[in-house]
């Protein structure tokens, strides 16, 4: 069948001639007489194929040729390509981005492995329904059968090595299915991944099996396929005689050979096309720790992953070994169980039928899958942020791998006059408005200073700065002449630094800083001097007096995607607890507006990583998050510094997002504010906040001033106090932090006392702070965390409507935009799904009434404006697996309390909707 | 089934067999096109690839070098893009002092790449490798080196001195820029 790749050089028939034959045919035979080469190309392209030739037997060849092509184009990725787990992804992303037709050849590599499949498929369909494994060809499918399982696993390895997120939870998924082999499983498992987890010995492996092993065995099989192939003959029509052929036979050139060639014709064609015009993506690297990542596989394993969801507990190995074992076994061994020498489908039902019914059944699992995710929001909103974080990515410019990923910033050494300069620089606040390493920031960029003014006129300025430069903030430098010359120094150097980096154009673009890093150099590249300047000088002056370097406020910038994405990412993981809405700064922690301005995106992005010690005190986790969510993160605190109006849209748009999650104020502070209209904060909200700030603590104002027991006491300085945002509202617990509703009652209050003055090591390394209230605070704290789980504790969460509870009412009216709208009364059905709804505990995942939501089960807002009761009901009944991945189990209910329980999520939900 | 025919009957006359042929030889002229021509842009990319420019790196200040008498060796911090990944080098230059105009020399032996080193006693740079030897202003006296040290591009910046590090091609006569 192969007749491509030993395509006729001359005229075969020129060997034999004798007369005056030409140079090539000359050549031919000097060859021939050596090798035997003539009689091997007539051998390959003189098969009598009974029948004549036919459009149905091309898949063979076309098979051999894509892999042909694989080879080749796996070649060309294995020349760059480096596999270990540091530089992986990274040598990939150098492939797609840099090399020239790298994208283009790994788009074909990876199209092509898709496409086998797809022909391989074809190729079984054709064989099996021609009946062509019959007549003494059990070998031959056999070992067809045993290149098909290769193809999967060189599929497989492949699609680990590119190490993204997507590849490294396939790996992850598919080496602990092998886990589930019964006896051997856990061996196995260690024995693909080499070791316990993922990591540097798998890559290692599964490049080895991808480039080696595997390639091995299919040429091996190849020829073994072929060699029985030829020895079998073509099986030809399915009305034909398999073992005694009586149709006129054809050869299998020159017809077949043109058939097949147009064949992979135009496969090769549509797999350029489509490597050449929608390139394959590639994601962020692999990051473990994301647990909001949506691993999908490749679309042929999708049915295998459907069907893993189906089964649990011990009936797992029967569902992802047993039953596909038996499959494959019955494939492999279809030539000794359909014996009969009757070719045509119709004549065989069962193994045609049962060969559909399979088939059917993975098409079928494949679209339910792909249907569930695109029908469940959340999923499908996750997905759609993969694919665009897959295509930013791979958008992105390349950036090298660095071994010593040093921030880069001020790559030039100071001399040591200079580096006196730098500690003046940053210690006198300069860099709170010039930016780290004066690359500006709110303030002019200081790089190109240098090139401007001669160190005495810079001395000068310094000392007394110009009007415009005063109204944007500058002041007026009182320094010894040592220190004045050590900054001038200092600054001189920035300009030398500058030059350099403006010299290598490029450079921005391959040094290894953090997006946010190279934003924040964008920034310093634009001239923006003079527009900055007079945006500062329209600010109010003196936002916060402690700090003149931030006291000017910023130019509104458009708010980038990133910054966006780092919002999220700033509410999901409840920063805003401590650091307030918008980074406004709490009596906890402070204002993110001021470290934005005052540090780096490096300096930020290490304290991300590892907080001080100070930090650390006071309750700072280390943020944990992938590389390029740190980055939006800190790109958003970034903004967060620079930008009045991301403060502005912040305090408008983020209360309404999460009602519940708002930081708490006190009904105090409320009452002494008017709510701000949501069109004119900015500057504004701010500010208020800041002149709320130096109070001791909002929460025993609070306490002192509502009247209520010592129990709602108690439960607004829980949550005055942020413990909500980890605890989960009520001490319900989230994904951060132990629920409190049962432990709390185990020990004595005195107890009790001391672990919230003097938390265990294990829980400030979880983040939790030392509480330090007064003695009637934390009596009433530890009062209302004994409570907690009790029903007299639930209305606290529970009750919006109730005008009593402080917590709710508080949440609500320091929101801006929410409105308190009338509770329409409950129904008696809903009542009764309350009922329900606490005693199945429902409110253990989803909050207490359904408000407060984990990092597992979503709060049920909005619940019913999305879904109609019917298909709440079939939800509850049917969890959709990703709602059973977070937890849920089906609810077993009689038909009434079912009907019930859906009447009552719908009413708290659509009562939740009224805050938005 | 196998029955080899030596010389099989072919069923075509000339004109059909060699308008397959063109055919054939179309069709692996495109597919050979649409794998060879990525296949070659890719493995040739280091040829074509633009040499990554290290730029400019600071040495000091200038006034450091206005009085110097010797070759003063200095280590400048170079980042340079290898492949995919980025590395930091620290190659060793010599600031001279050439009839009161300070020079860069980089300390590379022109003839096959070791880093030479400045002897005070003898007042020359030596090569430690093949000996090849160079006056204290760079300029070749002996040994088996082509050309003289190599000068690398300077300017002053704000009163810095700036370097342009480069590499140049080893045992040619003429200095050739390779990165």
């Amino acid at each position: 069948m192969n007749s491509e790749d030993t395509s006729p050089l001359p005229d075969p028939k020129s060997g034999p001639r004798r007369d005056n034959p030409t140079l090539p045919a000359r050549l031919w035979r000097w060859i021939d007489q050596r090798t035997g080469a003539d009689q091997i190309l007539h051998r390959s392209l003189y098969e009598p194929i009974p029948g004549g030739a036919r459009f149905a037997y091309v898949f063979g060849s076309a098979l051999l040729f894509i892999f042909v092509s694989q080879i080749i184009t796996g070649i060309c990725l294995a020349l760059y390509y480096v596999p270990s787990p540091m530089t992986a992804h990274v040598s990939l992303a150098y492939i797609v981005k840099e090399v020239a037709a790298g994208s283009f050849l790994r788009s074909l590599h990876s199209y092509g492995s898709s496409a086998m499949i797809v022909v391989l498929l074809l190729h079984f369909l054709q064989t099996f329904l021609y009946g062509s494994y019959k007549g003494k060809r059990e070998l031959l499918w056999i070992s067809g059968c045993t290149l098909a399982l290769l193809i999967l696993g060189m599929a497989f390895t492949g699609y680990i090595l590119r190490w993204d997120q997507k590849a490294y939870f396939a790996g992850s998924v598919g080496t602990n299915i092998a886990g589930q082999v019964p006896l051997i499983g856990e061996g196995l498992r260690r024995l693909l991944r080499g070791g316990a987890t993922m990591g540097a010995l798998t890559i290692s492996r599964f490049y080895v099996l991808h480039v080696f092993v595997i390639p091995a065995l299919i040429f091996l099989f190849i020829a073994t396929h072929v060699f029985l192939f030829r020895k079998a003959g073509a099986a030809g029509p399915m009305h034909e005689d398999p073992v005694s052929p009586r149709l006129p036979a054809e050869m299998f050139y020159p017809n077949q050979v043109l058939i097949d060639m147009g064949f992979v014709l135009l496969v090769m064609g549509v797999l350029g096309m489509l490597a050449h015009f929608f390139p394959v993506m590639l994601g962020p690297a692999a990051n473990p720790t994301d647990t909001r990542y949506l691993p999908r596989p490749e679309w042929f394993y999708l049915p295998m992953f459907q069907w893993l969801k189906y089964w649990e507990g011990w009936r797992t190995v029967i569902g992802i070994v047993i039953i596909p074992v038996i499959l494959i076994a019955l494939l492999f061994l279809l030539p000794f169980m359909d014996r009969g020498l009757e070719r045509r489908p119709w004549r065989r039902p069962i193994p045609v039928g049962g060969v559909f019914i399979v088939l059917i059944g993975l098409l079928w699992l494949g679209m339910t899958s792909h249907l569930d995710d695109l029908s469940d929001p959340t999923i499908a909103a996750q997905l759609t942020q993969q694919s665009e974080q897959e295509a930013a990515y791979f958008h992105a410019p390349f950036r090298p791998y660095s071994a010593s990923p040093s921030g880069g910033v001020a790559a030039v050494p100071l001399d040591a006059v200079a580096a006196h300069g730098k500690t003046i620089f940053d210690s006198h606040g300069c860099n709170g408005c010039h930016g780290e390493s004066g690359i500006g920031a709110v303030g002019p960029a200081l790089t190109h200073i240098s090139s401007q003014f001669p160190p005495p006129q810079l001395t000068a300025l310094l000392k007394a700065p110009t009007a415009k430069m005063k109204a944007g903030g500058m002041v007026p430098l009182t320094l010894n002449t040592a220190d004045t010359t050590a900054l001038v120094s200092y600054l001189t150097a920035l300009g030398g630094t500058s030059a350099s980096s403006a010299a290598s154009a490029p450079a921005s673009e391959s040094s290894p800083l953090p997006p946010a890093t190279s934003e924040a150099a964008a920034h310093s590249q634009t001239p923006s001097a003079p527009a900055l300047a007079p945006a500062a000088a329209s600010a109010p002056p003196k936002t916060r007096p402690g700090t003149p370097a931030a006291s000017a406020s910023a130019p509104v910038r458009n708010v980038s995607a990133q910054v966006t994405s780092g919002e999220k990412i700033y509410q999901s993981r409840a920063c805003f607890a401590c650091h307030g809405v918008a980074g406004i700064g709490t009596p906890r922690a402070s204002a993110l507006t001021v470290v934005g301005k005052q540090l780096s995106a490096v300096q930020i992005t290490a304290l991300l990583h590892n907080p001080t010690a100070k930090m650390k005190a006071g309750g700072m986790p280390p943020v944990t998050v992938s590389d390029p969510e740190l980055a939006s993160l800190v790109a958003y605190i970034k903004s967060l510094g620079s930008t009045g109006g991301t403060t502005a849209r912040h305090a408008a748009a983020q209360p309404a997002k999460q009602p519940n999650a708002q930081p708490p104020r006190t009904p105090a502070t409320v009452a002494s504010e008017p709510a701000q209209p949501p069109s004119k904060p900015g500057p504004a909200s701010r500010s208020r906040t800041s002149t709320s700030s130096p109070a001791t603590t909002s929460a025993s104002t609070s306490a002192s001033s509502s009247p209520g027991s010592s129990d709602q006491r108690g439960a607004a300085i829980f949550n005055a106090n942020g413990c909500a945002a980890c605890h989960g509202l009520g001490g319900i617990g989230t994904a951060r932090a132990p629920a409190l509703t049962k432990f709390t009652k185990t020990v004595t209050p005195v107890a009790l006392t001391t672990l919230l003055h003097h938390p265990t090591k294990k829980m400030t390394a979880g983040g939790m702070p030392p509480v330090n209230l007064a003695q009637t605070d934390m009596s009433a704290l530890v009062a209302y965390l004994q409570n907690l789980g009790t029903p007299a504790s639930a209305p606290l969460a529970a009750a919006a409507p109730s005008p009593s509870a402080p917590s709710a009412a508080s949440s609500i009216a320091s929101n801006p935009v929410a409105k308190i709208a009338p509770q329409p009364p409950m129904t008696k059905l809903e009542s009764q799904g309350k009922l329900i709804f606490q005693a199945h505990r429902c409110a253990d995942c989803h909050g207490t009434g359904g408000m407060g939501g984990t990092a597992a089960a979503s709060a049920l807002a909005g619940t019913g404006a999305t879904f109609p009761p019917a298909l709440l009901a079939q939800m509850l009944q049917h969890p959709t697996p990703p709602m059973q991945k977070g937890g849920m189990p089906p609810v077993s209910l009689g038909s009434p309390d079912l009907k019930a329980l859906v009447a009552y999520v719908s009413y708290i939900s659509a009562s939740k909707s009224n805050f938005q | 089934m196998e029955s080899h025919n030596e010389h099989p009957e072919i069923p075509l006359e000339g004109t059909r067999r060699s308008f397959l042929g063109v055919l054939l030889g179309l069709a692996a002229a495109f597919v050979c096109a649409l794998l060879g021509i990525p296949v070659l842009r890719y493995i040739f990319y280091p040829l074509t690839a633009k040499s990554s420019d290290s730029g400019w790196a600071a040495v000091g200040s200038v006034a450091n070098f206005s009085n110097i008498q010797a070759p003063l060796r200095r280590t400048i911090e170079l980042k340079q893009r290898d492949g995919w990944q980025e590395t930091d080098t620290q190659p060793i230059i010599y600031i001279i002092n050439k009839g009161g105009k300070i020079q860069a020399l980089s300390a590379i032996c022109p003839h096959l790449g070791c880093t030479v080193p400045w002897d005070a006693a003898q007042n020359k740079f030596v090569c430690p490798c093949h000996g090849g030897v160079f006056g204290p202003d760079g300029a070749y006296i002996s040994g088996p080196p082509p050309r003289s040290l190599d000068f690398l591009q300077t300017k002053v910046s704000s009163g810095k001195l700036m370097v342009k590090y480069q590499y140049f091609r080893p045992d040619v006569r003429n200095k050739e820029v390779t990165s």
